[in-house]
């Protein structure tokens, strides 16, 4: 039977995303499609699948991301879902579970190109929304000052919170970025 | 210009393609050579194989009809930097002995 769940996750939290979609097939849901906001599961033996997300770079339909979607297909790894963004494409992919916690990457230079993809992504997103937030507390002052006052900038904190939750994140990831980097001037 | 260290990830690959061998197969004979150690992501193994191919030293066999699995070997200037980095790991381990030793 399958089973459509709505959930808002942000592009930054895809590990959350994962970790739920993965309590999710602990419990028996295995997800067979992803939308931005929608999850259709079906039912699966509780365990039966481990599920991994990536960000890349690529657009789905790229050859580069067809032929790597196909070397995983031949490593036993199936593609069950995507979500493009502009360039970019987030991808879902399926695992047997064995026991072992699924790893796409295993050598630092690919760990840190990986967590650089994600960070050059939202940069800007938090940019475009400080400069919306900006834009739009102008036009509520420049308003009021005409004795014709709207709450345009008040509305446009969103922009704001947005902006303040990628920075937050992009902290994190930099201090990881900073972390494998610093391990890669002594280990492989 | 001297070559540059291969990583670990390289080596055994390069190591193992001496005989055409697809992804997975690779993978397995990588953990194999290394006694388990050495344990290859698909995505570090898509990544270096692509690379790889890219630089000459591995090369992609043409689809074998009845497998869709796509097989790769090592060309001719990859046994050559394979022989280089032998020769350099050689270098460390006698020189990493003579001083322990010394």
């Amino acid at each position: 039977m399958r089973t459509t769940y709505r959930k808002l996750f942000w592009i930054w939290e895809l590990p959350k995303e994962e970790a739920w979609i993965n309590e999710m097939a602990g419990h028996g849901y295995g997800l067979v499609a992803a939308g931005k906001i929608t999850f259709e599961f079906e039912d699966i033996n509780p365990g039966q699948y481990k599920y991994k997300e990536l960000f890349m770079k690529d657009s789905f339909q790229s050859a580069k991301m067809r032929d790597f979607l196909r070397f995983m297909e031949e490593m036993g790894i199936e593609n069950v879902g995507h979500v493009s963004y502009p360039g970019h494409t987030v991808i879902y992919l399926r695992y047997e579970n064995n026991g072992t916690e699924p790893e796409i990457y295993s050598d630092l230079d690919s760990r840190i190109e990986y967590e650089k993809t994600l960070v050059r992504y939202i940069i800007p997103l938090a940019i475009i929304n400080i400069l919306a937030w900006l834009y739009n507390m102008a036009v509520m002052i420049i308003c009021i000052k005409n004795g014709t006052p709207n709450f345009i900038g008040l509305i446009s904190l969103i922009n704001l919170g947005i902006a303040v939750a990628i920075f937050i994140h992009t902290g994190k990831k930099l201090q990881k970025i900073k972390a494998l980097e610093q391990e890669r001037t002594i280990h492989e | 210009m001297p070559q540059q260290a291969l990583t670990e990830a390289v080596f055994y690959i390069l190591l193992s393609l001496q005989k055409p061998l697809h992804g997975y197969g690779i993978i397995q004979n990588v953990e194999e050579l290394s006694h388990g150690r050495v344990r290859l992501a698909p995505g570090t193994l898509y990544g270096a194989l692509t690379t790889l191919t890219d630089k000459g030293w591995i090369e992609a066999l043409p689809e074998n009809t009845e497998s869709r699995k796509k097989e790769y070997v090592l060309t001719a200037s990859g046994r050559i930097v394979l022989k280089d980095e032998i020769n350099r790991l050689s270098e460390l381990v006698e020189n990493g002995k003579r001083l322990l030793e010394e």
